[in-house]
């Protein structure tokens, strides 16, 4: 192979582009790290919360005592994540509004419901956090990369009309340069895209999970109330 | 800890990006490679031919700048070296005849003096031998005589006939030359319809359509004849267009009256366009 062919690398084509495209590459560029480690970031988070999910739950249905099991909670200094949470505004709701006098059942049911209805749109929110922006990505850096493309295309045509003897060779360089901005685009989407509906999907899930647990908790909580 | 939350997913995503970037621009060429095998490479060779030069060579004198001026100076140079090579062997073989002459002349005079010599010698001798001797040593000069004449009569007619020769193959050089101006003349008229050739959309590689032009001296059309139609009648049409758009070969003007008079007054021109879609 000559090596002259290797001249019109990547690289070259990249330091060559005009001064939008660079912009918009280097804007690419950056979202696709940041939608990268906010995958990662999910990735992690997610797990764990359904991994604290399936142990809790393990506990919770061994037939503990739910004032040992609050205390267990406190005992450990580590802040309380996901159903974990949900449990303990529930059951903390519940043993403050049984101790005040005069409370009756229906106001004690009423209050460790709206309790735990607050932590779960707290846990919601945690679960979904980020994926605002990874949806934005998906949908935006196609266009952001497409607006390169047809920029740099434009430029390399303008160029060509002062040129009289129009070849290929002349107008090549100056599309592929263009067309590295629209595949720098879909490289940042493709993946946000697919961790877009792959986290929602599963946030969605865990949610549904923590919801039924909630009405489970407060099933078992409305017994304990009315056996009195 | 709430800040810390983004920290090694970070490193990991810019980490898994220079990896990306690094393995790209040092692989690269990986992909034109194994294109490039899959494409053995043809190796067309062209040898110059020796006539061609020789035959532009003198037209060009008297044609326009768009010819090469170098080209043309190597092949001046190059025939003068020619008839300059040719000059020299005449030269030397002249001058071999000559002193092939001299020698003899030179053995004759010592055979002579020596004769004489013994002659003077042998004075008491008969005179009437050493006079005999003197008429068979004037024969003898006269016949040399006779004989460098007849070497000098041929190597004239050597070089009349070497002479001829040149000429004649200045002549195969001139008519050449021509053949090969009418060609590149031809190229040029070819290029400048193309020029001005709006294609159709029907047109395609294969379709030839023949026109006689007719032309004056200064390169002005006077009229197009379309002899052999290639089928479609837009190209057909559009090629007849082209080359009355052209109007005027100015290139023409420089062609030698005697060649245009017998190649272009009445030019036979193919149109085939060799760039058109398949």
């Amino acid at each position: 192979m000559p090596a002259t062919e290797n001249t019109l690398s990547i690289w070259h084509l990249v330091v060559n582009a005009s001064f939008v495209v660079q912009l918009v590459m280097l804007s690419l560029i950056i979202a696709s790290v940041i939608s990268w480690a906010m995958i990662f970031q999910r990735v992690t988070y997610q797990r764990r919360a359904k991994e604290a999910f399936t142990s809790f739950e393990k506990q919770f249905w061994s037939g503990i005592d739910l004032n040992q099991l609050y205390r267990q909670g406190n005992g450990r200094n580590e802040y309380a994540e996901g159903i974990e949470n949900i449990f303990r505004s529930g059951f903390k709701e519940f043993t403050r509004l049984r101790q005040q006098a005069g409370a009756d059942s229906d106001a004690v049911m009423e209050g460790c419901q709206r309790a735990m209805r607050v932590a779960l749109a707290r846990e919601e929110e945690k679960l979904e956090e980020n994926l605002p922006f990874l949806a934005s990505v998906a949908s935006v850096s196609p266009y952001v990369g497409l607006f390169g493309t047809v920029w740099g295309i434009m430029q390399s045509f303008l160029s060509l009309s002062n040129v009289h003897q129009t070849t290929l060779a002349t107008v090549a360089p100056g599309i592929a340069e263009a067309l590295i901005a629209t595949a720098i685009g879909l490289f940042a989407a493709i993946p946000a895209v697919l961790a877009y509906n792959k986290f929602s999907a599963r946030a969605e899930a865990l949610m549904s999970n923590y919801r039924t647990f909630a009405e489970e908790f407060s099933a078992i909580l409305h017994r304990q109330v009315h056996s009195k | 800890m709430d800040q810390n939350r983004f920290s090694i997913p970070m490193m990991i995503s810019v980490l898994l990006h220079i990896a990306l970037l690094i393995a790209f621009l040092v692989n690269w060429n990986f992909f034109k490679t194994k294109k490039n095998e899959d494409y053995p490479q043809h190796f067309v060779m062209a040898t110059l031919v020796d006539l061609k030069p020789k035959a532009i060579a003198k037209p060009q004198q008297n044609k326009e700048q768009n010819l090469d001026a170098k080209n043309f100076e190597d092949l001046k140079n190059l025939k003068k070296q020619q008839e300059q090579k040719k000059k020299e062997a005449e030269a030397l073989e002249q001058k071999k005849k000559d002193q092939a002459a001299k020698e003899s002349a030179d053995k004759a005079e010592k055979l002579k003096q020596q004769k004489q010599k013994e002659e003077q010698a042998k004075a008491a001798k008969a005179k009437a031998e050493a006079e005999k001797k003197k008429k068979v040593e004037a024969e003898k000069q006269k016949a040399e005589a006779e004989l460098k004449k007849k070497r000098e009569q041929e190597a004239q007619e050597e070089k009349r006939r070497q002479e001829a020769a040149r000429q004649e193959q200045e002549k195969h050089i001139a008519d050449t030359a021509d053949d090969a101006n009418v060609k590149s003349y031809s190229e040029l008229i070819r290029e400048r319809v193309e020029q001005n050739w709006s294609r159709p959309p029907s047109a395609r590689t294969g379709m030839v359509c023949e026109f006689v032009i007719d032309m004056l001296p200064n390169g002005q059309v006077v009229k197009v004849t379309l002899t052999k139609s290639s089928g479609n009648a837009a190209y057909d049409m559009s090629a007849e267009q082209a080359i009355k758009r052209v109007e005027r070969f100015t290139e023409i003007k420089d062609v030698p009256i005697d060649v245009f008079e017998k190649y272009f007054r009445r030019f036979k021109f193919v149109f085939n366009p060799e760039d058109l879609r398949q």
